[in-house]
């Protein structure tokens, strides 16, 4: 492994991104793909036309005119408000519109630019890019367009009123946490993600968490000051999580707690969450562990805190370990097996790795419903196409539930 | 500090893997199932309840156990 030191930027940009710099982000007159059709006599073409064709679609088809390329002003404003589209990461929308470009090609047995061929396996990938949501769900919403800034000024009080803290954690109050060892696990995203984590970490009361950049990944110049863990080339998401556990525990290894974060996690930005933790966390003596995102799978009928009783497999996005219970894991045997699989298969699930060993151990795994974090990966580093939807995301989070300051 | 329920869901992977999929059109007005993709034992779920926004919007859901 070489040590080097990562590229900084003064701001997270995608080259979509940075041409939309000058207008409102969201709005269709933003759109670069956009070429509104209703000309408007002696005023040019209107941009709020209804109709407009989608440079994006003939970018991806590499069809310069067709009828399908023409889409609504209904279906412009909807992708605007989802997540950036891309030539290899169309959003729902896009690949809607692709879907139907492509089945009309194929009827009409292709076109000059694109053959039928060509048209039926764009579409098959397309179809593919949905993300499959529960039927309750919205597919275009981006959930990491949602702000929370209006609870900067909560405190812990605030947070226990929603979330009351277990009577263990009462009773046993020399089981409370002061030392912490916090990091944060990152790789490239097309959408990257780690501000928004590494911004919302530090305001909810961590100030100086670890870095852990699992390949080429830009550190914001915000972020200049944090200590970090460059690895190149990278090594994937199972060992980089377990490299930085370890290493998290060879930092600090007389911690209390030991908080390891995925990069597309979002917290409540007010160090109320900190001090509500430290009101939690430990609630007994010896190995515990808590998962402090509550995936819409696991959501329970009353709030607070509940003991998981078989394996977790619905996300390692924010777990928090106790010393007996990091030095158990990172002693597993389970650990090594995971990642002697071939291929791919040792480079992920670490949250079914990680509730494999509680189960097997006997360590008790908590976690909070409403969650305490919120999961906002648009573009996942593991899975192709795998967005923070359905069971990957919080459909009852603090900071949804929690009244302005 | 209680105990969680739901416990007894079959185990799944954290991956993009599960009980297939169904592919939902909608015609400006409801959801139309296009496609159904479950595996074996699983089954559509119920339409979409987020209306659609234009006519010809495709929407994937997650298929369900079979009761």
């Amino acid at each position: 492994m070489r040590v080097s030191h990562p590229v900084r930027v003064a701001a997270e940009s995608s080259g979509f991104l940075s041409r939309m710099v000058k207008t409102e982000i969201g709005s269709v007159e933003a759109c670069v793909f956009r070429k509104p059709l209703l000309k408007v006599p002696g005023k040019g073409l209107a941009a709020d036309s209804e109709t407009a064709i989608c440079g994006l679609l003939a970018e991806i088809c590499g069809v310069d005119e067709h009828p399908a390329l023409t889409v609504p002003l209904a279906a412009c404003q909807a992708c605007c408000q989802s997540h950036k589209p891309s030539k290899t990461h169309p959003n729902s929308i896009v690949a809607s519109l692709l879907v139907g470009l492509a089945e009309r090609i194929v009827r009409e047995n292709g076109t000059p630019s694109c053959s039928v061929e060509k048209a039926a396996k764009l579409g098959a990938w397309a179809e593919k890019c949905l993300p499959a949501v529960s039927f309750d769900e919205d597919d275009t919403q981006d959930s990491a367009r949602k702000q929370y800034g209006h609870l900067a000024g909560i405190v812990a009080d605030d947070i226990e009123r929603v979330l009351p803290i277990p009577a263990e954690s009462t009773s046993h109050p020399q089981g409370h946490v002061r030392n912490w060892s916090v990091g944060i696990t990152t790789a490239p995203r097309r959408l990257p993600t780690l501000q928004s984590c590494a911004e919302s970490v530090i305001q909810a009361g961590w100030k100086d968490p670890v870095l852990f950049l699992d390949g080429e990944v830009a550190i914001p110049e915000a972020f200049s000051s944090l200590n970090f863990c460059h690895r190149t080339p990278a090594l994937g998401a199972f060992p980089n999580y377990f490299l930085s556990l370890s290493e998290l525990y060879m930092r600090r290894p007389h911690a209390d707690a030991f908080m390891l974060i995925q990069d597309d996690a979002v917290f409540v930005p007010s160090d109320a969450t900190k001090h509500y933790l430290e009101r939690v966390l430990w609630p007994w003596d010896g190995p515990c562990m808590a998962s402090l995102y509550c995936s819409k799978k696991y959501n329970q009928s009353t709030a607070g805190w509940h003991l998981f009783p078989e394996s977790w497999v619905w996300g390692a996005v924010a777990f928090v370990f106790s010393n007996a219970a990091v030095k158990q894991i990172l002693t597993s045997p389970a650990l090594l097996a995971h990642r002697s699989q071939p291929g791919r298969d040792g480079l992920s699930k670490i949250d079914v790795v990680l509730g494999q060993i509680a189960k097997e151990q006997d360590i008790p795994l908590i976690f909070p419903s409403p969650s305490l974090v919120q999961h906002i990966g648009t573009t996942s580093t593991i899975w192709d196409h795998a967005r923070a939807v359905n069971a990957r995301y919080a459909d009852q989070f603090i900071g949804d539930l929690l009244p302005s300051t | 500090m209680t105990g969680a329920r739901n416990a007894g869901e079959p185990k799944q992977s954290s991956g993009p893997e599960g009980l297939g999929y169904t592919l939902w059109r909608y015609d400006g007005a409801q959801w139309h199932i296009k496609k159904d993709c479950p595996v074996e034992g699983a089954m559509a779920s119920l339409p979409p309840t987020v209306p659609g926004e234009f006519d010809g919007q495709l929407r994937a859901t997650s298929c369900v156990l079979a009761s």
